[in-house]
Formats: structure tokens, C-alpha cells, sequence
């Protein structure tokens, strides 16, 4: 159990979680950046090929992380004494 | 002939097997609101995240995604359907798990719960009724126009037997109906895009080469500048908000075993629609333009395709998919609705809790009279369906995210700041997007600070929030052993 720090006004977030918004956000940033504006490759603005590949990287990585942070939680209450096997 | 009675059998048998799926489901879930509104809490991740892929992948999607991309290029569209890609990781991370252990069935229930107030208590019900009103125009005009296209069903005659098959289903069998049905149109739509981009594919010698050819003969169809920077960063930053906060996902939220069950189920459901918007961006639209370079209504794009290049059979399914698409994005608009008229607001002003057979009498009749209003309003409807259901799902975003993010992130957001927050993203947003000083789509890039800052304003003058209130958000945030059960709020 992880419980919150009540000296903070927010609220604890997983350091993954935030490098993970961060990323995702800072990716989205820059392929709005005007600077590729009139950029083209293949016939096709770069900002449309940024964003496509935003779309088909976010869910990736995120449902990586997912899976990953399951298998380690529950190995974790596996190993446990207390921890809730299945 | 024979190949139009084929198509309109496909379509006749679908409808029924609907209807048929919400007759079974009210049988289970008239006597509980908790069966009713979130399927028992019992629904697994895989089934949870097709649900949810099939309720956000619109008609709206699967028909306006292609008509965007037609009319106003694929970058454009992309900066729309992008923005939804990254609420999803959002959502998962910063609202699904906490919400999940509140554990009650509606957005308002939270807002209301965080910040007391009349303005959270009735705002928030009337914004989703009125933004899903302006959707579900949206996805029976994608109904009509399918069914007029493909099955020569006159429009109007198509908006109303649409109409009333997915209000029966709805209306009877709840949020279990919905996701029965969503999980057989999800299927439906996923398999029928892929297929179709794979025919293309194989019939025009690659992808490679359809995107060549369509880029060769409509150079505006790669052009990013058709929209301006501003409208396609608002469209994005729209959906990026919204995903978080539109009922009809935080209601599957609810539905999930438990809170991780719920972040599994949004990240695959992203998936699913990544590949669907993808293919239909990357391969179908560009074919439709180049065999279809003139079309008057743009988001016709996929039905010329489908005609004119695939066998009755596969149009047959076709037709069914995009029904399926509006369908499950409907029903799911209209239980949000139900519930935001029924629980959020009669519930609440009458101050008891309503029997189950009388909220299921109530929900019946809002899901009536809603459906009732959209067709009405749906028989002559505006152009373009994406920019249409953008923006009035672009209202919920301006309204709703900083008061749901500051609410389960800081301690500090009291009832005050939720009151301003709400009402200052919704006024911003809804004065420029109908003064016109901004591009329309752009409302949202001024909405959502005006809203930061009203929150940061009213946690300043107004009263710190109840030590129950920060006790329960507290809660909230407790991390829990995997896949164990939720604790409910009594």
C-alpha cells in the first residue's frame, strides 16, 4: 500500500505514469510545432505522419507498461507471505 | 435486385438480433440500478475494451472520419482522431483507476460528491444532455446516409427505423443490453475495416501504391494547412480532454471489475480504434479520392467505395458495420443521457434514492424522449459530421476536465473553484465558438485555462473542502493488490 503524503496539495503520481504523460504530450507538441509546416514526405505533411505515428505509439507503449507493471505486481504479492497468489 | 434484398436481409437481421439482445438483457437488469447503468460491475477487460472501442468509433468515426479526411486532408484529420488517442492513456492514468474505486455510476456522481454545489449538482447533467443530444444528431445522420447510399432507404425514412431500434434496445436493457451489442458491433466494425483496407490493398497492388496514386491525383489530400493550425490543435486538445471525461467512457470505467481491469480495458479499446483510423485514413480515403475526386457530400467518401468496389456480400456487412458504429455509439450516448436525467437529476432533486422500478421507468421515458429529439433535429442536419459532434463534445471538455483532474489530483480544489472552473470553461468556450473571433474549433485552447484559472480563483477565496471530502479522495488513491475487489462505497 502506498498512502499519499497529506503535506503535499497533490496527490503522489507513479514516476513512470509521469514520464510516460510527459512524453506523450511532449511528442504531441512537436508535431504541431509550425516549423514543419510545408515539410512534406511522401506527398503528405510531416505533421500528418507525426501524428500517425503518435497514435500507433501511445497505446503501444502504454499497454507495454500495463502488462509489465501487472506481471511485476503480482509476482511481487506472490512472493509475499501475506500476498494474495491466484 | 437480388443483391439489394440481400444487403437489406444482412441489415433486417442485425437490427433484430439488437433488439432481440435487449429484450434478454431487461430481463436481467430492470430490478437493479447497479445492473442497469453499469452491468453488475462484472464486465472482463477484453469484452469491457471491445465495448468501448465500439462506443467511441462512431458513425461519426467510421463515416465522418473518412468525410474529414476527403474534404479537408489527412493531417487535419489525424491532429482529430490523435487527440482522442492520447485521451485514452490520459484517462487511464489520471482518472480510470480512482474512479473505478469510487465506485458509483455516473461523472456527476463524482463532481457532485468532490465539490457540493447546485451548479455541479444540475450543471453537469444539463452540459451532457444537451452536448449528447448534438452527438446522437450526428451519428443518425451517419444512419440515414448509410442506409440511403447502400440500401436505398430514403433518408428520412432510415433516420426514424434506426430511431427506434436502438432506442428499444437501450431503453429495455440497460448498460448490459449496450454491451452486448457494442462488443457484436465492435467486432463487426473492426473486422469490416480491416477487411475492406485489405481488399483495397490487394486489388490496387498495395498500400503503398493507393497512397501514390491518391497523392499524385489530389496533392490537398496530404496538405496540412486545409483547416488552419489552430482549428486542428483545438480538435485535438478537444478530444484529448474529452476522453477523460465524457460519460459515456467513464460509465465503462464503472462497468469494469476492478481498477485496473478498467486501465487494461482503455488501452487495449485504444488499440482497436488506432488500427480502425489508421486503415480508413491510409487506405480507404485515399482511394475514394482518387476513383471519387468530386464528391458533393464528402462523407459519402466510404459508401462510393463500398459500391464500387466490393462484392454484395461484403457491401451487405458493410451497411451493418456502420449502422453497428452509430448504434453502439448511441445506445451509449442515450444510457449517458438516461442517466444524467434520471439518476443525476430526478434522483437527486426528489432527495431519496427512487425504487428500481420506478428509475426504470423513468430511464425508459428519458431514452425516449431523447431519441425522440435527435431524429427530429437529425432530418435536416448540418454538413460534416466530425466538426459537428467535435464541438459539442468540445463543450463537456471546457466544462468538465479541470474540474475532474483538479478534483481527484489536488487536495486543494474545493467546491468554489469547481463551480467557477465548470461554469468559466463552459461560457468561454460556448461565447467564442459562437461569437466566431476564433476559429471554432480553437474555443477550446482559451476554455480550458479560463477554466484553470476559475479553479485556482476559487480555491483561493472560497472554503478549504470538508476533511470527509479530502478523506474520501484519499481513497481514492490507495493502491490495491492486483485484480482484487473494489471496496464499494456504502
Amino acid at each position: 500500500m502506498t498512502s499519499p503524503k497529506p503535506t503535499s496539495s497533490f496527490y503522489p503520481m507513479a514516476r513512470g505514469d509521469r514520464v510516460y504523460i510527459l512524453v506523450v504530450l511532449g511528442a504531441a507538441v512537436i508535431a504541431f510545432l509550425p516549423t514543419w509546416h510545408g515539410v512534406q514526405l511522401r506527398g503528405m505533411a510531416l505533421r500528418g505522419w507525426l501524428l500517425a505515428a503518435l497514435m500507433l505509439l501511445a497505446p503501444i507503449v502504454a499497454l507495454a507498461r500495463l502488462l509489465a507493471r501487472r506481471r511485476g505486481a503480482r509476482a511481487r504479492h506472490g512472493a509475499s507471505p501475506a500476498g494474495g497468489s491466484r | 435486385m437480388s443483391e439489394l434484398v440481400l444487403e437489406r436481409g444482412i441489415v433486417i437481421v442485425y437490427l433484430l438480433g439488437c433488439v432481440a439482445l435487449g429484450v434478454l438483457a431487461s430481463r436481467r437488469v430492470l430490478g437493479s440500478n447497479d445492473e442497469y447503468w453499469v452491468a453488475g460491475r462484472s464486465v472482463g477487460p477484453w469484452v469491457n475494451a471491445i465495448a468501448l472501442m465500439a462506443a467511441l468509433a462512431s458513425g461519426g468515426s467510421i463515416i465522418g472520419v473518412m468525410g474529414l479526411a476527403y474534404s479537408k486532408g489527412i493531417p487535419t484529420t489525424l491532429a482529430f482522431f490523435a487527440g482522442a488517442v492520447v485521451g485514452f492513456p490520459l484517462a487511464s492514468i489520471l482518472v480510470a483507476p480512482q474512479l473505478r474505486r469510487f465506485g458509483r455510476f455516473t461523472i456527476s456522481d463524482f463532481l457532485s460528491a468532490r465539490f457540493p454545489s447546485p451548479v455541479m449538482r444540475f450543471g453537469v447533467p444539463l452540459l451532457i444532455v444537451l452536448s449528447f443530444t448534438i452527438y446522437i444528431v450526428a451519428q443518425m445522420k451517419a444512419a440515414g446516409l448509410t442506409a440511403e447510399a447502400l440500401l436505398g432507404i430514403p433518408y428520412d425514412a432510415a433516420l426514424v427505423i434506426s430511431a427506434v431500434v436502438f432506442v428499444a434496445y437501450v431503453s429495455f436493457g440497460g448498460m448490459l443490453a449496450v454491451t452486448w451489442t457494442d462488443v457484436v458491433q465492435g467486432a463487426i466494425m473492426l473486422v469490416v475495416i480491416v477487411v475492406a483496407a485489405a481488399l483495397l490493398i490487394v486489388t490496387f497492388g498495395g498500400a503503398g501504391a493507393i497512397f501514390d496514386a491518391a497523392m499524385t491525383r489530389a496533392p490537398a489530400l496530404g496538405e496540412a494547412g486545409a483547416s488552419g493550425l489552430s482549428t486542428s490543435l483545438g480538435a485535438f486538445v478537444i478530444w484529448a480532454a474529452a476522453i477523460p471525461v465524457v460519460p459515456h467512457v467513464v460509465m465503462r470505467v464503472y462497468t469494469a471489475k476492478d481498477a485496473r481491469g478498467a486501465q487494461l480495458s482503455l488501452n487495449m479499446a485504444m488499440i482497436g480504434y488506432v488500427v480502425m483510423i489508421l486503415l480508413a485514413v491510409l487506405v480507404i480515403v485515399p482511394v475514394g479520392k482518387a476513383s471519387f475526386p468530386e464528391l458533393a457530400d464528402a462523407d459519402l467518401v466510404f459508401h462510393e467505395v463500398v459500391k464500387a468496389h466490393f462484392p454484395p456480400l461484403l457491401r451487405g456487412v458493410a451497411v451493418a458495420a456502420v449502422i453497428a458504429a452509430v448504434m453502439s455509439t448511441t445506445d451509449a450516448l442515450l444510457l449517458a443521457c438516461s442517466s444524467a436525467v434520471a439518476h443525476d437529476l430526478i434522483e437527486v432533486a426528489a432527495r431519496r434514492p427512487l425504487s428500481p422500478r420506478a428509475l426504470g421507468r423513468i430511464n425508459v421515458a428519458v431514452v425516449w424522449v431523447i431519441g425522440a429529439v435527435a431524429t427530429a433535429l437529425a432530418f435536416r442536419p448540418p454538413a460534416l459530421l466530425t466538426e459537428l459532434y467535435s464541438a459539442a463534445i468540445g463543450v463537456l471538455s471546457a466544462a468538465l476536465f479541470v474540474p475532474l483532474i483538479a478534483g481527484l489530483w489536488w487536495r486543494r480544489a474545493n467546491a468554489l473553484g469547481g463551480a467557477l472552473a465548470l461554469t468559466a470553461g463552459a461560457l468561454v468556450y460556448l461565447g467564442l465558438y459562437f461569437s466566431g473571433v476564433v476559429p471554432r474549433l480553437s474555443a477550446i485552447l482559451y476554455a480550458l485555462p479560463a477554466s484553470a484559472l476559475a479553479m485556482l480563483i476559487g480555491a483561493r477565496l472560497g472554503a478549504p473542502p470538508d476533511r470527509a471530502i479530502t478523506a474520501e479522495v484519499d481513497r481514492l488513491h490507495e493502491d490495491a493488490p492486483p485484480d482484487s475487489a473494489p471496496r464499494e462505497i456504502s
